[in-house]
């Protein structure tokens, strides 16, 4: 019998969809069916500035100006700091009276007495982040992009999403990243190490000009960075101190030298800045074939007997092993709860663990 | 009257996290739990359809009753067919969708904005931003609440202030201010807007906002001074919960259809069941729901009912915002083993990336309850504040006769002892009550089945939601360690007696009295503690009847507010020590110091 339980990328080569969207409504510049590179511009928006009110009736003296009348601009029209945007005409001497934008900016709304200047506005645009062809187009706002990639889905990370050339601090799974390990020759490059990164190591790497970071774990502590890190640093285990687990530590050493592109999705707030990443390399390993349309995609009903699982909780927190039997009954755990779940092998040795506590690996 | 129809009832309560589902019979005329089962809730990815757990959860059933309850459709068989296939109804309650994103407007923090605060605390709300014209934003211009208007992802504007009769100048101030954010903001992204304020200025309101927002003017919540009225500004949110965010979940409108369109919330199905009961038993009752991403605390004094949802803490995706409210040291000083505030927010944080987990070894049990009393000491602090004083001061401890415990961390465990201990240190509550412990997880969903046969929500209520802990007798005050803090006398039904014995300060104390028993119960307390949870009259004796429970009479003289030791390692030693007394001997062991809990895994 077959059970549904929640899943994790790590294929070496996968026939994969990545949306990609815009923060706010705006202009997408592909196509559908159009190839797009990593870094090629898949479309562009406002992110918005702050607002500055300027009370035009206090400007030229009057209780209530017919605002038709005295204003040189409109909504959404363009102004500079120091331009007139209203003006009163008036025949007495020294009657005239001109209001002059405090900013550069738009007038972004004309209500009652007042202006509303929006300034610091600037344009964001989107890169596609993967190579691969357009499949789908949401007007205005997002669109699929379907590639070939090895995917790896990380448990955790902080920063913003960036692509850069893979490379390894080092060989060794158990090495935590140090600041030792780059120099400006690393700029534009994404780093790999299997054990931690701390803060020290960060800020370097951000000095450099790295411009990703992906670990086996990282430290709760790190999300109290102020400012936060301008740089994806990613975990593929979670938080605490655990080495990366030697199937992906092994993937990326495969893929060394080629680009890597790390995508940061954010959950909801309550999750509080913790994003989900997921790393993509572009195309097949070398030696690799194309990918079948089912890769990537659970079994249907889910997992079965020796279907790949990661443990999420201890006693086996994070291992990874297949499943050697699915018992009808609930079976009670060390804390002495009954639960339904899975016997699993992880490293020789079988135990039972609650369907809540495991991942399906894909 | 029970509709004679109606034999056997399915009720799924659909949580954040997990998803339950029950099946009732009617036996000898009398409507009875029979069966739970429980499935990680499924409306997130990668399934997106929150009944896929529930029909999960059914198969469960199916395997334990040996029972049909789906039909071949894989919807649950609706009416039954025979005693061994289908049921008569189905009911459904939900915890599952997102908060409504609040952002609140008033004119005062004292008045418009703590009335208003009150209402917002009985549905699943957070408010993600607030300004009143009395505080510090004021000072800095318009322009910065506008800023914060655009910047913040509110789903709903709610503006009160202005009692009747009084000056309108201020509200419509204010009212201008957010009419101006909204006309910069993008038609479509426009928060819904609420006004329950001074009802003169309705129309004017009305006026300004009309073609810009949805407005809603509801009753004022601060007519007067000194008085309130909720009622409309609570059905409102109500609604707009419903219409927002529980039509968002995936799957929704099918278990809709299922249950015959009768879905409410979790958290008011709960606060309806501790109503309920404390209605039905004529007792004050006091529950408190520890949730995934949410805790509900449920009132009942008399003719004072009350809840309050707290969207934003709870056992699951929101631990890093219980770190932030409360403390991982805070959380630390619940565990009998050595364990440091680092290890403890990686442990936290996994745990929210993970949310659906659930402890496989006892130090992470003792982890889940750190958490939950945390979570209840926050939650109940805040309801306190809301309840009725009646000559206390507004926020003092009251008495209560019954506290129920809910939530999988207080009632998926191997013991009684650890759920006891927690509610106790996470309520603190005083005097001579009952505590009980929801263990088939059937009072989330008790409001819901009312909505189908009420007789059966009451039945059930009666016989089978509860599991009675104990009697607990906890005096309020503070002594040495080894000072008396009270002398205890017990007579049983039966005659038998226990003789008055001293009961030293800092200590918990159990004496056997079965759930089918009673006893009359003689304490006198020493001159420095009270059994008033108001503290007053220290030194005063009562003596009560009290039923027993499944660990029996709890005494608990560790004092209110508890005191624990000062050091860590006496703290340990303590927390392992009150365990104990209640009769839990579960190991805990030792734990190495690398930021996760047990030992590390292999790869």
């Amino acid at each position: 019998m077959a059970h549904r339980i929640r899943t994790r990328q790590l294929q070496k080569v996968a026939q994969v969809t990545v949306q990609r969207a815009l923060p706010f409504p705006g202009e997408i510049r592909v196509q559908r069916g159009q190839t797009v590179t990593p870094t090629e511009i898949i479309g562009q928006c406002r992110l918005p500035g702050r607002i500055v009110v300027v009370n035009i009736a206090a400007a030229l003296g009057l209780p209530t100006p017919d605002m038709a009348e005295v204003m040189l601009k409109g909504e959404q029209q363009p102004v500079e700091e120091g331009e007139p945007i209203a003006r009163l005409q008036s025949r007495r001497p020294f009657g005239k009276r001109v209001c002059k934008s405090p900013v550069t900016g738009v007038i972004a709304g004309l209500v009652g007495n007042r202006a509303l200047i929006e300034t610091g506005a600037r344009l964001k645009k989107v890169p596609a982040l993967v190579g691969g062809q357009v499949i789908r187009v949401n007007h205005a706002r997002s669109v699929a992009i379907q590639t070939t990639a090895t995917v790896i889905q990380a448990a955790c990370g902080l920063g913003k999403e960036s692509s850069g050339i893979l490379k390894a601090a080092s060989t060794n799974p158990a090495d935590d990243l140090d600041g030792e390990a780059f120099d400006v020759l690393d700029r534009q490059s994404v780093f790999v190490a299997g054990g931690t990164v701390n803060k020290a190591a960060i800020r370097r790497a951000e000095a450099i000009g790295v411009v990703g970071l992906i670990v086996g774990s990282i430290d709760a502590a790190l999300l109290d960075m102020d400012p936060p890190p301008q740089i994806p640093v990613v975990a593929t285990e979670g938080f605490g101190r655990r080495p990366m687990a030697p199937q992906t530590f092994e993937l990326l050493q495969t893929r060394l030298n080629e680009e890597a592109s790390i995508q940061m999705l954010k959950p909801p707030p309550a999750q509080w800045g913790i994003c989900r990443p997921t790393i993509f390399i572009s195309g097949p390993p070398p030696g690799e074939s194309l990918p079948g349309p089912e890769a990537g995609v659970a079994p249907a009903g889910g997992v079965t007997r020796r279907s790949p699982v990661r443990a999420l909780r201890e006693p086996s927190a994070w291992g990874r092993g297949r499943v050697a039997g699915i018992p009808d009954a609930p079976c009670v755990t060390e804390a002495g709860i009954a639960y339904h779940g899975a016997n699993v092998t992880i490293n020789g040795e079988t135990r039972f663990i609650p369907w809540f506590n495991l991942e399906h690996l894909l | 009257m029970a509709d004679a129809k109606i034999a056997s009832i399915l009720a799924a309560d659909c949580g954040a996290l997990v998803t339950k589902v029950a099946l009732i019979d009617r036996t000898e005329g009398v409507y009875r739990f029979v069966a739970l089962a429980k499935t990680a809730s499924t409306h997130g990815p990668p399934w997106g359809d929150v009944t896929l757990g529930i029909v999960e959860a059914i198969k469960q059933l199916e395997r334990t009753t040996g029972r049909e309850l789906l039909s071949p459709m894989g919807t649950p068989l609706v009416p039954h067919i025979s005693s061994q296939e289908g049921v008569d109804a189905f009911a459904a309650v939900i915890s599952a969708g997102e908060p409504l994103h609040i952002l609140l407007a008033g004119l005062t923090k004292a008045v418009s904005l703590q009335a208003t605060r009150r209402a917002i605390a009985a549905t699943y709300a957070v408010i993600d931003h607030q300004f009143a014209l009395d505080d510090r934003l004021h000072e800095q211009g318009i322009e910065h609440r506008i800023t914060a208007i655009r910047q913040a992802p509110s789903d709903l504007i709610l503006l009160v202030g202005g009692s009747e009769g009084g000056a309108g100048a201020p509200v419509i101030n204010l009212a201008q201010t957010i009419s101006m954010a909204l006309r910069v903001l993008p038609a479509g992204s426009r928060p819904h807007i609420i006004y329950a304020g001074n009802t003169a200025l309705r129309a004017q309101l009305a006026e300004m906002f009309g073609g810009l927002a949805d407005f809603k003017p509801v009753n004022n919540v601060a007519p007067a001074p000194h008085q309130e009225d909720l009622s409309g500004l609570q059905a409102e949110l109500d609604i707009l919960y419903l219409q927002r965010k529980m039509s968002q979940i995936p799957g929704v409108n099918a278990l809709s259809k299922w249950s015959g369109n009768r879905i409410t919330t979790t958290a008011r199905s709960f606060a309806q069941t501790v109503w309920y009961i404390g209605q039905s038993y004529n007792i004050t009752a006091l529950g408190v729901n520890v949730g995934g991403n949410s805790t509900t605390v449920a009132a009942k004094r008399g003719e004072f009912q009350h809840s309050l949802i707290r969207s934003d803490i709870g056992a699951g995706n929101c631990l890093p915002a219980l770190l932030q409210e409360s403390s991982a040291e805070n959380i630390c000083r619940w565990l009998p083993f050595e364990f440091s505030a680092a290890e403890a927010k990686n442990y936290l944080h996994n745990k929210s990336l993970y949310p659906q987990t659930v402890p496989q070894t006892l130090p992470e049990l003792h982890l889940e309850l750190a958490v939950a009393r945390e979570v209840m000491r926050l939650a109940s602090a805040q309801a306190r504040r809301t309840w009725p004083t009646a000559g206390n001061r507004r926020g003092e401890r009251l008495n209560w006769d019954l506290i129920i415990g809910a939530g999988e961390s207080l009632t998926n465990l191997p013991h009684p002892a650890p759920a006891v201990l927690a509610l106790l240190d996470g309520l603190e509550p005083a005097g001579i009550l009952s505590l009980a412990v929801d263990s088939h997880s059937l009072t989330g969903m008790l409001g819901g089945i009312a909505a189908v046969e009420p007789l059966a929500a009451a039945q059930v209520a009666g016989y089978d939601a509860l599991l009675t802990l104990g009697a607990v007798v906890a005096p309020v005050g503070v002594g040495r360690p080894g000072e008396t803090a009270l002398k205890f006398k017990m007579v049983y039904e039966d005659g038998r007696r226990i003789e008055t014995i001293k009961i030293p300060f800092g200590t918990i104390q159990v004496i056997p009295l079965e759930s089918h028993e009673k006893a009359t119960l003689e304490i006198r307390p020493t001159r420095n503690f009270s059994m008033q949870p108001s503290g007053r009259a220290a030194g005063s004796g009562v003596a009560a009847v009290v039923r027993g429970g499944v660990l029996g009479v709890i005494i608990d003289t560790r004092g209110r507010p508890i005191r624990q030791a000062k050091t860590e390692a006496d703290r340990r030693r303590q927390m392992e020590g009150w365990l104990q007394k209640l009769g839990f001997e579960g190991d805990n062991p030792q734990t190495e110091t690398d930021g996760n809990t047990g030992h590390g895994a292999s790869n």
